[in-house]
Order: C-alpha cells, then structure tokens, then sequence
C-alpha cells in the first residue's frame, strides 16, 4: 500500500522528542531590568520554545514581565516571583521545575536574570548553570557581554555560556559579530561561548511587545519571526542533547 | 477533526513550511509512484531546480535516505517529459534532482553520508511542530562528516562557531 505522508507525519506531531523523557532544566536570560528588548525576545522565545513541543515555564520576577499576556501558547505557564536576588530566583526556578516535572513534555524553565544579581553561591548553580546573552554587534556590547561572562564563569564556573546577536542587518553581519565575540572570549579565557543564531528587525519584537501578542502569531511571515524560531530551535536541540 | 480534514491539514502544513525555506519550495507533485514506493512529495525551487521530498519518522532516516537516492535517479530522466506535458513549470532538468529528507532527528550516519554527497544531492531537514497542526522544516548546514570510527559529538553548546538556519 502506497504510504500517506499523514501516516508519518501526525506521529510525531506534537511528540517532537520522539517520546523521550527529559528533565527540566533552566535557561537564564541575561539582562538589565529595564531592558524591554530582553522582555519582547524572553516573551517571544517562551512561546516559540512551547510551540516547539517543550513544556516551557516562565519565572517572571521584574515587573514590567507581570503586565504581558500569560496564556497566549498552550505549553507555556508563568510563575510570577517577587525574587530581589539570585536566590530568590532559584527558589522560583526550583518550584518551576517541580510543576514541569508532572508535563509529559520535556520541561524548560526559563528565568531573566539581571547581571546585577549575579553572585557566588548555591543559587548560581541552580540558576546560571545555562546562560544565554542578546549581543549587538559593535567592540562596546561586545566587551560589556565578555564582562558579563566573567561575572557568571566567577559565580558558577561550569556554566554554559550562549550569545544571540541583535541589532544587526544581516546574517553575514551577524557571523562576523559573533566570530569576533568569540574570539575575544578566547582571548580572554572567558570559556567558550556557544552561538544561538541571529535576531533580525528588533523593531518587530517591539511591536509584538506593545500589541501583546507573539511574532508568531502576530506577524508569522516576517524575518523577524523567522529568527525567534530559528533561536529557539538552536536551543531546544541543545537541551535535547545534553538532557536527553 | 476527521481523518481526511487532518490529512488535508497535515499535507498543507508541510507544503507551507517548504515554501517559507530559503529559497522556497514549491510542491508540484504529491504521492507520486516512482521506483518500488512512492514519492512524499516533489517540489521545485524558484530557478526550476527539482527536489524529492521523503518524510521520515524518527529512526528511519538511514533507509529513508537510501529509499530518496533511488527516487532521485528515478526522477532525474522523466524531468524533460515533466517539462514536455506542463512547459511552464520550466524544471531545471540539466540540474538534476535533489533529496530533501525530513525528520523529526537524524542518526549520525544519515548526517555523514548526507555530508558526503553533498548540498547539491541531499539536503537534511528537521521537522519541528508548531501549535497542533502546523510544521517547520530547520535546514541541516553542512559540517564535516562523522567518521564512523569517532566517538559521539560532544555537546552543541560546546560549539564555538556561529550557528543558524537562517539566510540572506
């Protein structure tokens, strides 16, 4: 009998994992508090992430995450913590993780994390054992993201270390930028720094801010989505390799 | 959602995903009968160039790809005929046939002999869903091969190069 490709296809419809069973692990995004950028690109990748088959929660502790939408993806849920620090956070994260350990879907805590917060101690492994920072492509953002990666090796020095580019116009651009960043992180003995793609016409990711909904269902077509997607898709392969 | 809805569903999902791949990828064909089994679908790219697309579930990819490569010197030799009976579909013959595996993960193996053959012969995709019905296809960037002998690729984050799926 000739195959269907719908016999294929639903089966692994919303079982992307192939019905492996992976822990929840935690992903910090790292970023000053009035960084809306950072708020647009967590928001949107948590979504992405869900819609990627991942049970995805997002511990919101900075107030200006508590005023978005909380139930625009199925997969998605929010936990609202009034942390001030990183152990705060890691309590947060820590009960996170416990509600995810019931999905049958393989679970991913994500946390915004200020650099500000970062500091030695128990809660630095919980939290920063998987980081990840949005980089423009110019020698300034360049060095506060090496410094910044310093910091976090100082807390936690089996930390992972991961780089999205931004503000860049192209993926050629956004090589270079990140060749560069890499090596100077080489240079500096700041570990080695894992690449999460490119996030094209940050002006989108505003946009999907003020009107309250994701790239993903706002605009799907656009560039911009296409990025968000294509990050998250950087990451939850990551996270299937190392938990699965 | 009866069945036949959800096959619909099923098929348009992966026909969008294909036409929003860089270039993109029109299907002109579906389910057509080539050597022994049939063909998922078969599609060409803005310049006429033509590639097979075989759908996989995870673990079958190796014998899907072998299963592709004899589809695609099936299908390379009808493309003047194709070009004959529908002129404006203009299929690059000359470029031959392309194999476009989809799978939701690819063995070592598959990478490698994908590696080997080259971009020009067989491309990999991952299938990755969106919501409940809708599919992304994340195109494989080539990377030196895996010999058999080496032990298993350590972590991707480990990586030190630029990564994405995404093109100018």
């Amino acid at each position: 009998m000739a195959r269907e490709l719908a016999d294929v296809l639903h089966h692994f419809l919303g079982d992307p994992l192939s019905g492996e069973r992976l822990g929840p692990a935690s992903l910090a995004l790292l970023s000053e508090p009035e960084d809306a950028f950072a708020v647009a690109v967590a928001w949107n990748l948590a979504h992405e992430l869900a819609r990627q088959g991942l049970a995805v929660a997002w511990v919101t502790a900075l107030a200006d995450e508590e005023l978005l939408p909380p139930d625009a993806t199925p997969g998605l849920t929010r936990l609202l913590a009034p942390a001030q620090d990183l152990s705060g956070l890691s309590r947060a994260v820590s009960e996170a993780s416990a509600k995810l350990a019931a999905s049958p879907a393989p679970g991913l805590v994500l946390v915004r994390v200020p650099p500000g917060w970062i500091a030695p101690g128990p809660a630095a492994g919980r939290v920063l054992a998987w980081t990840l920072q949005l980089v423009g492509p110019d020698l300034e953002p360049r060095g506060r993201a090496i410094s910044i990666a310093r910091r976090v090796l100082a807390a936690c020095a089996t930390a992972r270390l991961g780089a999205v580019v931004h503000e860049v116009r192209s993926v050629r651009e956004a090589e270079r930028a990140f060749t560069a960043l890499a090596r100077e992180c080489a240079e500096r003995s700041e570990g080695r720094l894992a690449s999460y793609g490119v996030l094209l016409d940050d002006a989108e990711l505003y946009r999907s801010l003020i009107a309250r909904r994701p790239l993903a269902l706002l605009r799907p077509e656009a560039r911009a989505a296409r990025a968000v997607a294509d990050v998250a898709s950087l990451l939850r392969s990551d996270f299937a390799c190392d938990v699965g | 959602m009866s069945a036949e809805r959800r096959l619909q569903r099923e098929r348009l999902a992966l026909r969008g995903a294909l036409l929003r791949l860089t270039p993109p990828l029109e299907t002109i064909a579906e389910d057509v009968l080539g050597v022994v089994s049939r063909i998922d679908l078969v599609a060409r790219d803005p310049d006429g160039a033509v590639s097979v697309v075989l759908v996989a579930q995870a673990g079958e990819d190796l014998p899907r790809l072998a299963e592709g490569l004899a589809q695609r010197a099936w299908l390379a030799p009808r493309l003047p005929d194709w070009n004959q009976l529908a002129p404006p579909l203009a299929l690059a013959a000359e470029r031959g046939v392309r194999l476009l595996l989809v799978a939701p993960r690819f063995d070592d193996r598959a990478r490698a002999a994908a590696e080997a053959l080259g971009p020009d012969q067989v491309r990999l995709a991952e299938l990755l869903p969106r919501g409940d019905l809708d599919v992304e296809l994340r195109l494989l960037e080539p990377g030196p091969a895996v010999p058999p002998t080496q032990p298993p690729s350590p972590s991707p984050r480990r990586e030190t190069g630029f990564r994405t799926g995404l093109r100018d």
